[in-house]
């Protein structure tokens, strides 16, 4: 009887605990998607400058942060950068460490989008006289964006998955919340095959819509696209 | 005190190629098994039945879609709920393999799609059996063009294998973070791991693309 009355206690608080994790990693996802879209467009469009040396600072950043894994980056903004006298608290090491990580990733994406424009694009701008900015912004990134949203879309549930590594640096997001509420009622089942969907959820039903939404309204005014 | 103290990063050094001895060696038996059981997830999605290949699609899916750490914790923790005890290395390289082989299976499908139509229909022509037409015609061409994707996926489950410290396997990082810890100075040890990793990376792309080079012209691609 009393027990019964603990472990019914210690779920219903677990499945509370849950929802908050369930809660922080949505949000540390926001903040580090943000974080990743806007450093992927910047230094995307750096890597495709016509100044050589500001290519190669584009170069060595994408390399850096998609050459060491992301835990291994956690672990330098939490650990090391204190020596530095730098302390971040935890939440800016997710949102940042996380973001920068895939913002590498993201940066190649947009390299990929700008130079898979067709050439005719180009030629056309300079025919027309188009200043450089100008041609980028007015032709090029709006017919790449289209090009770069389906991979943006995988991109973000790779980031949403990467949140799960914060568990390392003593924020309680889901992956933790779910480790510990398992922990803590020995039913390790359900509290992983739960968070699991909670995972599975957050990707199908808010990303990929998300996603598909913007594909949609950056398509308007390409027909082709739009019956295909 | 200095930043950075060479003799401390000689003395960090055998901790860090012990785990990296760890984390090579799972990465390459993770990776093997990934690109079976990714070409037999591949295998099972061309089923010409639909109930069959909607469902390898859709565990795909769920496998894409959610976190290394949490498979792994599901399933190194869920069996002894039910007397069922897996050893941690082999919960934590088989999950790392099974994850890896829901990517590489999407990889296998690009390329079996790419091959023409035609070599289907010449393989019906020739009376080739369905095993044959695969082996012998199918999969030599299917696969040579997506060696480099497999690569990328074969350094990012490199430079995934960090997350099998969760369980107690004790593979670079973990090494890194436990010399640091012992004597509180974490910057030498984790800066040589991250340097590590980011050698063995530069190393595994280029031999990704020597083996690409190579089969490209074996199979005359280019």
């Amino acid at each position: 009887m009393g027990i019964g009355f603990m472990n019914e206690f210690a779920l219903g608080f677990s499945v509370a605990a849950l929802f908050k994790g369930a809660a922080v990693t949505l949000f540390v996802t926001t903040g580090a998607s943000i974080v990743a879209i806007v450093l992927g467009l910047a230094v995307g469009l750096v890597r495709v400058s016509t100044l050589a040396p500001l290519r190669w600072l584009a170069v060595a950043y994408i390399e850096f942060f998609r050459g060491t894994s992301m835990l291994v980056q956690l672990y330098w903004w939490f650990f090391v950068l204190p020596i530095f006298g730098l302390s971040l608290s935890p939440w800016t090491v997710a949102i940042v460490g996380v973001g920068m990580n895939v913002s590498g990733y993201g940066a190649e994406l947009v390299r990929a989008a700008i130079q898979s424009v067709d050439r005719g694009q180009y030629e056309a701008s300079t025919a027309l006289n188009f200043p450089r900015l100008t041609m980028m912004r007015r032709i090029i990134v709006p017919q790449a964006i289209r090009g770069m949203l389906p991979p943006w879309g995988n991109l973000l549930i790779e980031l949403l998955k990467g949140t799960s590594l914060i568990f390392f640096i003593t924020i309680t997001e889901l992956t933790t919340a779910s480790k510990l509420a398992a922990d803590a009622t020995g039913n390790y089942l359900l509290f992983f095959a739960v968070a699991l969907f909670g995972y599975y959820l957050i990707a199908r039903a808010i990303i990929t819509p998300l996603v598909r939404w913007l594909e949609r309204r950056f398509s308007r005014g390409f027909i082709r696209e739009a019956v295909a | 005190m200095s930043i950075w103290d060479w003799e401390y990063v000689w003395e960090a050094m055998p901790y860090l190629l012990q785990g990296a001895i760890v984390t090579v060696q799972a990465t390459f038996i993770g990776f093997a098994i990934a690109l079976v059981l990714g070409l037999v997830f591949a295998l099972i999605r061309q089923s010409q039945n639909r109930i069959i290949s909607g469902t390898m699609a859709e565990i795909i899916e769920f496998i894409r879609s959610t976190p290394l750490l949490l498979q792994i914790f599901f399933v190194y923790f869920v069996g002894p709920q039910f007397g069922i005890v897996i050893p941690a290395w082999t919960a934590g390289i088989g999950v790392l393999g099974i994850h890896y082989a829901a990517y590489c299976s999407e990889c296998y499908r690009a390329g079996i799609e790419n091959v023409d139509g035609g070599q289907w229909e010449a393989c019906t022509a020739l009376n080739l059996s369905m095993a044959r037409a695969w082996r012998v015609i199918i999969l030599p061409q299917a696969i040579p063009p997506i060696v480099p994707s497999l690569g990328n996926y074969f350094i990012g489950m490199f430079k995934d294998t960090p997350i099998l410290a969760a369980i107690a396997i004790l593979e670079m990082l973990q090494q890194a973070k436990n010399f640091g810890a012992e004597n509180y100075r974490y910057i030498e040890a984790i800066t040589m791991a991250g340097a590590l990793y980011l050698l063995f990376s530069l190393v595994a792309s280029v031999i990704v693309q020597m083996i690409s080079l190579w089969l490209n012209r074996r199979y005359h691609l280019q």
